[in-house]
């Protein structure tokens, strides 16, 4: 029974780590030192649980062996040392991860800036003319790109899986992520701050184009949606 | 064995409620700094005398604590355990002001 459930789910699990909004399979640098993290951190766990099961395998089979280590012993290495040991290099790798994600460096990157609104995302290309565009965002592909996100009404947040971690989208206030997409093809992202009734539905298309085909493909949006 | 008065039972989250306090300062000063645009090391200065001001409260009243630590003759079983245990709570206490908030004033502070 157990070993039907077990070859049963494993393929469910894995299943998530695939499609459209997966976090494990990156398109560009950002979400691939968020994918690389979260493999760090699941390490992490796991060594941390293999070890307790250890400490607790040993004292059911061997009680001896733990009546000898003292009440405090256990305290100071089992409470305090053993997650000092995990948790610090986990720690340092989330600290390196998350300066390498911020918006740093003298090189002024495009600009596309990003509004939320219930329940609809428009994208502007402030250097391409007073183009908008409702619903998709378009991208050149191995392009650094920050995305300058507001709202109109309510607080919602930016997310696409696939290039990059959430950022909120505050009204009367910016928040700046960079993005760069790394493979042509199309992506998706969506609001991950609950927002009303239609949250759930408040999802935008993501295009990566070509670098030198990015205006034309901003100048006739439509072509790129097809 | 007598009861613990409940006043004293309120000292066991004292280490903890001088982090928490840390915390919620880190995170206004921050916050409103970079909304204002204060400079960098300013920003800096600001955490790190927060910071100064936790972990020296949290130190006072450790040293304090120390000087009741289990093993003092006349002591009650159960005040002994209770001080022990308020002790150890400070000591963490500290070593969590350093391990969450210390990497803040190296890391950079607004985009």
């Amino acid at each position: 029974m157990l070993r039907t459930l077990v070859y049963l789910g494993f393929p469910v699990l894995l299943a998530g780590c695939t499609g459209p909004l997966s976090t494990l399979d990156p398109g560009g640098p950002a979400a691939t030192s968020i994918a690389t993290l979260w493999w760090v951190m699941l390490a992490g766990a796991a060594a941390l649980f293999v070890l307790v099961m250890t400490l607790y395998a040993l004292v059911i089979w061997r009680p001896d062996w733990g009546a000898r280590v003292s009440p405090t012993r256990w305290i100071v290495l089992g409470g305090l040392g053993l997650p000092a040991v995990v948790l610090t290099p986990l720690v340092a790798s989330a600290l390196v991860t998350g300066e390498r994600l911020l918006p740093l460096g003298s090189a002024e990157p495009l600009r596309i800036e990003a509004e939320a609104q219930r329940w609809t995302w428009t994208f502007r290309y402030p250097g391409s003319g007073d183009i908008k565009t409702e619903g998709t965002l378009h991208l050149p592909v191995g392009v650094p790109v920050d995305i300058v996100v507001t709202s109109r009404d309510v607080i919602h947040a930016f997310w696409i899986p696939r290039l990059a971690g959430k950022i909120d989208a505050v009204p009367g206030h910016t928040n700046i992520l960079r993005i760069r997409a790394d493979v042509q093809g199309r992506y998706q992202g969506l609001c991950n701050e609950f927002c009303g009734s239609g949250h759930s539905g408040m999802r935008f298309d993501v295009v990566a184009h070509p670098a030198a085909d990015f205006s034309t493909a901003i100048a006739h949006p439509e072509a790129g949606r097809k | 064995m007598r009861p613990v008065p409940d006043r004293r039972l309120w000292l066991l989250v004292l280490g903890f409620s001088v982090w928490g306090s840390a915390l919620g300062f880190v995170y206004v000063l921050h916050s409103v700094g970079c909304a204002f645009a204060w400079p960098a090391n300013a920003i800096r200065l600001g955490l790190g005398l927060v910071l100064f001001v936790h972990l020296a409260l949290v130190g006072l009243l450790w040293r304090s604590y120390a000087g009741t630590y289990p093993g003092a003759p006349a002591v009650d079983p159960t005040d002994s355990f209770l001080n022990w245990v308020i002790l150890w709570t400070l000591i963490a206490a500290f070593v969590t002001i350093v391990f969450t908030l210390g990497p803040t004033l190296l890391l950079t502070t607004c985009t």
